[in-house]
């Protein structure tokens, strides 16, 4: 059982190991590289890099591989056993070990986004405000209702209870604080409202003379928006059914126990411990070209009463209580000069946010080291020779 | 009469070539030139100062990546075999339209795209080049199919629609100059009203500079009088604002305002807008238009000429100046004229070919005077490449590295100043070559790059880029690292190449010394390659939130960082020996290739910056040549095996141990799987 | 050693793949309370929800009422619905039931080729034979622009084509109208009148 557990060690600390991994990073890397023209990087992300385990499609045969992911933790366990604990000392190899202790703060530093982070974004037009961030890709199901105060209660269904509702299957979704079930069916990942034309049929049902028609999948997977339909099934079984769509500007609305419950499909939301008020969104060109020169939001950053005003710019983000926001996108595309501009932040929650920058200190410090010493060295050789 | 035929034609958007035939003697666009353009017209010409593209350049420059665009080359052959610069050309085309209109400046790379637009022409090539009149006939289709194959993607578009797309806006963007300088030769008949003649001190005809200081009145009277649209002053404007049509693309007026209020540059319509809306015109602004009619005067006088040119260059080069905008002109004019990248190249094939000698006749006196006479030359060169970089630098107030094409230049003198260093800690004329052979090769792509882009190679940077800071840091690091990299390939190309013909065979010094030499290169790579690839990362998440979004740009440069660390990995590891590692770091050479022009090419990501078929081609064949050293490399291993089996029947004793490194060693090479 | 590791994990992946597949009933748990920053609306119309507009006309075929443009004054048909003249196109029509039908004026500098060139040209559009220069002396002429305009009249299995071509001093002017074959019916005595109403402007 030692000599098993000491074989295990060894083949984990070997630098056969090393470059099999080494290798197998490069190949995945490159498969999803080329992978990306024809499937899209959210697809491809998914596949290679998350995975642990995946089938590629070569065209002629199926060839599995172990996914990004796998090869990563392997390769941690051998940067740790190797690279470090099992290293013979001295000053030949210090370089070395920091280097590797680098590497491995980077590869933590990947685990823990992965893992423990939350990414999205909050998109405003000068004035608006808000103190949520949502989603690029993932969905969720609201029941609104009136709270009084301005305020609203949500009651929220994440994407995996209701996604797979398609097929002729439903999903039944109840609360106690609800005055009806909700059923949601025909749940499409990409799909559009249309109105109903007398020329055609369609095999979903039609509500107010408008269908959901469902789309391919495109490969960017932000553009792909989800569709359902929904019935509100009170308790003397009443139906009032309606089309919820992703980007939909106002929720479906049923009357139940004399009261209006608004049902929307939405981005993934998430709190945010302050608010941002966008004040001023400011686009400038380079002189007489359509080349973005500078894109930048002055912001006012409300918080328990205080407040305080903030530019975000490109290459300039706000780093505040664990979240970071950056300047990402503006629109709409087609506005004209004058139109009212909306500003799009991304937000991400990335506890291992700066990690990255610190190992790539320790890296250069190791590489320097290991290689300026040898430099020195093959200098000598170089002198003696001649 | 005269008068709406000079209408219909800037209805065109090109009065110039559409004077009538009745006319043609007295018309001020006809005519050829008599002599060729004097030395110092070129200069005052090229240093005038204009707005495109987002900034401030000289007009050399803008004539320079013009003709570049529509050429594919900066020089052009007149019909009368005169060989023209490329401000040259600019200045026919600005004052002898219509000889311009015969020159054969639009090349056109495939017939079938001729023949789209419904031509026949027998005494042409494939590919060829045409004059604007000798395409005339067929526009109308070529804007039709234009249109048709605008709305397809890039990638989409077969090359004949992508050609035909591109020679459509090359056609649209010579209308847009042809006669652009209308304005400054055509004389407004002022006609019989009263009003309007006092307005212009009883002038029968006045130049557009008057119509423009005018304007405002001009339209008041027009108001006064009840917005009569057949009224003589709304004739007036009229002919004005078609002449300021003609007039809208160059911004060659720099505004009387500071940098700050008003960041563009202005054209001669605006001029003519701005008078008719607000009244205001700087009288800066009438001279300036005053000297264009009276440069257009003396075309055919060359003293007259260049007096009036200096004039309209003081004019607008005092304004620039005044905003902080001239500063540079005078150093991007001398860039361009030293030719020092011409000069480096040129330098660079000399140490070239020194050292080619110098391996055929080594010994003695020769092979020091050849070794010294390279060295020399790839010193020389190296220098005026950087002293090149330095000033792009300078002109653009940024760090050397912010397009491709300077990735190009910037790769090169790395190359060669790491491949100088090498030669001098070890001299033993190997490194020497090297830089010489990666020198050549550099520039001529960079070169190449350029025509093929055809942009200009200075250009605004998007918003993300405009950081010094990552440009001097991640970029140039990563670029750094593409540079030794390469030279490792190439020095490992070097060692199998020389295995395979057998040269020096017996000296195994030589070969421990290029392996050395290589591995050091290859260290020296790592370490940029590595820090430049996370520092991308760390930039990344300033500026997107995400350290690494497996965007092809980055996988490539990963794919570069793990392809060095499997070779020192393998290294240590002793599972490649001195041959294995020659054909790796060979092998690694097109995976820089791939990431620093393939994924590009890709067509996705958020690097991808456009690009042509030319690049695709040289690109595949660098790889199939490099590929096709390291299969020569195996051959070569498996040759020397067998030679030394056949020699020493008990040579084969077992692989080295993991410990022993191949560095050291001095024994053939020998690969463990 | 490898391969098993891998199958492990790949054994664990599948596991929690599996358990990841959803019910059919659920029962919601999460409720939060937010500001109606955006003034949640309960009355919006499925139109409004779903931003979608009531259907109108193409925008690009913007009416254009005056009689004239670029360097000429002109009557136009019934029928036919001025469109944005384009860089080629100084006067630009759209005509026929379903607007299929191109007619346009465009003009060069010079003699554009040559008339007989040009009317070659035209023919070849259509992949049609060239006309020999007898053809063309048999072709009919009329009064446009104060000169004898060439008119072809040209039809291929799908298409028909009016063309006419106005050589006059220094430049070359060409009326030409294109359209499927049953769109054109009626055509002809409106593309003569349209020509032959062209005039220099002022």
């Amino acid at each position: 059982m030692r000599r098993f557990f000491n074989g295990l060690i060894n083949v984990f600390s070997s630098l056969g190991l090393s470059c099999v991994l080494l290798l197998l990073l490069a190949l995945l890397t490159f498969l999803g590289t080329l992978e990306q023209v024809d499937h899209g990087l959210y697809e491809v992300q998914k596949k290679y890099f998350e995975s642990f385990f995946l089938v590629h499609d070569s065209g002629a045969v199926p060839i599995p591989l172990p996914g990004a992911n796998l090869v990563l933790c392997v390769l941690a366990a051998n940067i740790l056993l190797g690279g470090m604990i099992r290293l013979r000392r001295g000053w030949r190899t210090a370089g070395v070990f920091v280097t590797h202790i680098g590497i491995a703060m980077l590869l933590l530093s990947g685990f823990i986004k992965m893992y423990h982070s939350q990414d999205g974004h909050v998109t405003l037009y000068e004035g608006e405000q808000s103190a949520e961030f949502q989603s690029y890709y993932r969905w969720e199901l609201a029941v609104i209702e009136e709270a009084g105060n301005g305020e609203l209660t949500e009651h929220i269904v994440p994407q995996e209870k209701f996604l797979h509702a398609s097929d002729g299957q439903s999903v039944t979704l109840s609360s106690p604080e609800l005055p009806f079930e909700l059923e949601v069916a025909n749940v499409m990942r990409n799909s559009r409202p249309m109105p109903k034309g007398p020329m055609f049929e369609v095999d979903v049902p039609v509500v107010d003379g408008i269908f959901l028609k469902e789309q391919d999948l495109v490969s960017v997977a932000e553009q792909n928006i989800a569709g359902a339909y929904v019935t509100a099934v009170t308790a003397d079984g009443e139906r009032q059914e309606g089309l919820v769509w992703g980007v939909e500007r106002h929720p479906f609305t049923v009357r139940a126990d004399d009261k209006n419950w608004g049902i929307t499909l939405r981005h993934e939301r998430y709190p945010m411990p302050f608010s941002v008020r966008l004040d001023r969104f400011t686009k400038e060109e380079h002189p007489r070209t359509n080349m973005p020169s500078v894109f930048s939001s002055d912001v006012t950053v409300v918080e328990d009463q205080t407040s305080r005003g903030v530019e975000i710019s490109m290459n300039e983000p706000l780093r505040d209580e664990g979240l970071v926001l950056y300047q990402a996108s503006w629109g709409p595309s087609n506005a004209r000069p004058g139109d009212p501009l909306f500003s799009t932040l991304a937000v991400v929650r990335n506890p291992a946010d700066q990690y990255p920058l610190w190992a790539c200190w320790v890296i250069a410090i190791g590489l320097l080291l290991h290689f300026g010493l040898k430099l020195m060295r093959y200098i000598q050789i170089e002198a003696k020779a001649s | 009469m005269i008068r709406w035929k000079n209408l219909l034609a800037i209805a065109l958007g090109a009065a110039a070539l559409c004077i009538p035939a009745a006319a043609q003697h007295d018309s001020p666009s006809q005519g050829t030139r008599q002599a060729a353009w004097s030395e110092q017209t070129l200069d005052l010409a090229g240093r005038l100062p204009i707005q495109d593209g987002g900034r401030v350049k000289p007009l050399s420059t803008y004539a320079s990546f013009t003709l570049l665009r529509l050429n594919g080359k900066r020089s052009l052959t007149t019909p009368a075999d005169e060989k023209l610069g490329a401000t040259e050309w600019l200045l026919d085309v600005f004052f002898y339209p219509h000889a311009a209109a015969d020159y054969e400046c639009f090349l056109v790379e495939n017939r079938e795209v001729i023949a789209a637009m419904g031509l026949k022409f027998d005494d042409k090539k494939a590919r060829d080049r045409f004059s604007f009149f000798e395409l005339q006939p067929g526009f109308e289709r070529l804007y039709d199919l234009a249109d048709e194959y605008k709305h397809l993607e890039d990638s989409q578009r077969t090359p004949v629609q992508q050609q035909i797309v591109i020679l459509a806006s090359n056609v649209s963007l010579f209308f847009s100059i042809v006669g652009h300088l209308d304005f400054a030769r055509i004389e407004i008949p002022v006609g019989a009203d009263p009003e309007v003649r006092a307005l212009f001190d009883g002038q029968e005809a006045i130049g557009y500079s008057e119509l423009v200081g005018k304007a405002k009145e001009l339209r008041d009277i027009f108001r006064r009088t009840g917005e009569d649209r057949t009224s003589p002053a709304f004739a007036l404007l009229g002919l004005g604002g078609e002449l300021a049509r003609s007039a809208e693309t160059l911004a060659l007026v720099p505004p009387a305002a500071s940098a700050a209020d008003e960041p563009e540059w202005l054209t001669p319509s605006d001029l003519f807008w701005i008078s008719y809306e607000s009244g205001q015109i700087d009288d800066e602004h009438i001279a300036t238009l005053t000297a264009f009619e009276a440069i257009a005067k003396h075309r055919d006088d060359e003293a007259g000429f260049e007096r009036e040119l200096g004039g309209l260059l003081a004019n607008t080069s005092g304004l620039a100046d005044a905003r902080g905008e001239y500063g540079k002109i005078g150093l991007e004019v001398n860039y361009y004229k030293s030719k020092l990248i011409m000069r480096s190249l040129v330098l660079f094939i000399l140490a070239f070919l020194l050292a080619a000698f110098l391996w055929l006749f080594p010994k003695g006196r020769v092979g020091r005077i050849l070794h010294g006479g390279a060295s020399g030359a790839v010193l020389v060169a190296t220098l005026l490449l950087c002293a090149a970089i330095t000033i792009r630098c300078m002109i653009r107030g940024r760090p050397p590295v912010s397009t491709l094409y300077e990735t190009l230049i910037f790769v090169t003198a790395v190359g060669a100043i790491v491949a100088l260093i090498t030669e001098l800690i070890n001299r033993k004329r190997i490194a020497v070559s090297t830089a010489a052979f990666l020198g050549m090769v550099g520039l001529f792509l960079a070169n190449g790059y350029e025509t093929l882009d055809k942009q200009d190679t200075m250009p605004s940077l998007v918003a993300v880029l405009d950081t010094n800071f990552w440009l001097a840091t991640h970029v140039t690091a990563i670029t750094i690292g593409y540079s030794a990299g390469m030279l490792a390939a190439f020095l490992a190309s070097a060692y199998l190449l020389a295995k395979l013909v057998g040269f020096r065979r017996t000296e195994r010094g030589f070969y421990k010394n290029l392996a050395r030499m290589t591995y050091g290169v290859l260290a020296f790579a790592i370490i940029f390659s590595t820090v430049g690839t996370i520092l991308g990362g760390v930039w990344a998440n300033d500026s997107w939130g995400r350290f690494w979004g497996w965007d092809p740009k980055e996988n490539g440069a990963l794919l570069i960082v793990l392809a060095q660390l499997t070779i020192l990995h393998a290294r240590m590891g002793g599972y490649l020996r001195e041959h294995g590692i020659a054909m790796a770091t060979a092998f690694h050479g097109t995976v820089i290739a791939f990431s620093w022009f393939g994924t590009n090419l890709l067509g996705v990501g958020l690097h991808s910056y456009g690009f042509t078929s030319g690049i695709h081609t040289a690109l595949w064949t660098y790889y199939y040549v490099q590929w096709g050293i390291v299969g020569l490399g195996g051959v070569a291993f498996l040759m020397e095996r067998s030679r030394i089996a056949a020699s020493k029947p008990d040579a084969k004793k077992a692989p080295a141990t993991a410990g022993e490194i191949a560095v050291a060693s001095t024994e053939p090479a020998t690969q463990r799987p | 050693m490898r391969s098993a590791g891998s199958a492990a994990w790949a054994l664990l992946a599948l596991v929690a793949g599996g358990c990841a597949g959803g019910a059919n009933e659920y029962v919601i748990d999460v409720k939060r309370t937010v500001q109606d920053d955006n003034g949640l609306r309960w009355d919006a119309t499925a139109e409004e929800r779903f931003g979608m507009r009531p259907m109108s006309k193409p925008s690009s075929t913007t009416e254009v009422s005056q009689q004239s443009s670029g360097p000429f004054d002109w009557t136009a048909p019934s029928g036919w619905t001025q469109v944005a003249p384009t860089m080629m196109r100084v006067v630009n029509f759209m005509a026929g039931e379903h607007q299929e039908v191109q007619c346009y004026v465009t003009i060069l500098a010079g003699d554009g080729g040559g008339a007989l060139s040009n009317v070659n040209r035209w023919q070849d559009q259509l992949g049609l034979p060239d006309l020999t220069p007898e053809q063309f002396d048999r072709l009919e002429r009329h009064p446009v622009l104060g000169t004898d305009g060439v008119l072809l009249e040209a039809r291929n299995d799908s298409d028909f084509m009016y063309g006419m071509v106005c050589e006059l001093p220094g430049q070359a002017v060409f009326v030409k109208m294109t359209g499927p074959l049953h769109e054109m019916s009626g055509e002809r005595d409106k593309f003569l009148a349209f020509c032959t109403s062209l005039k220099e402007k002022g």
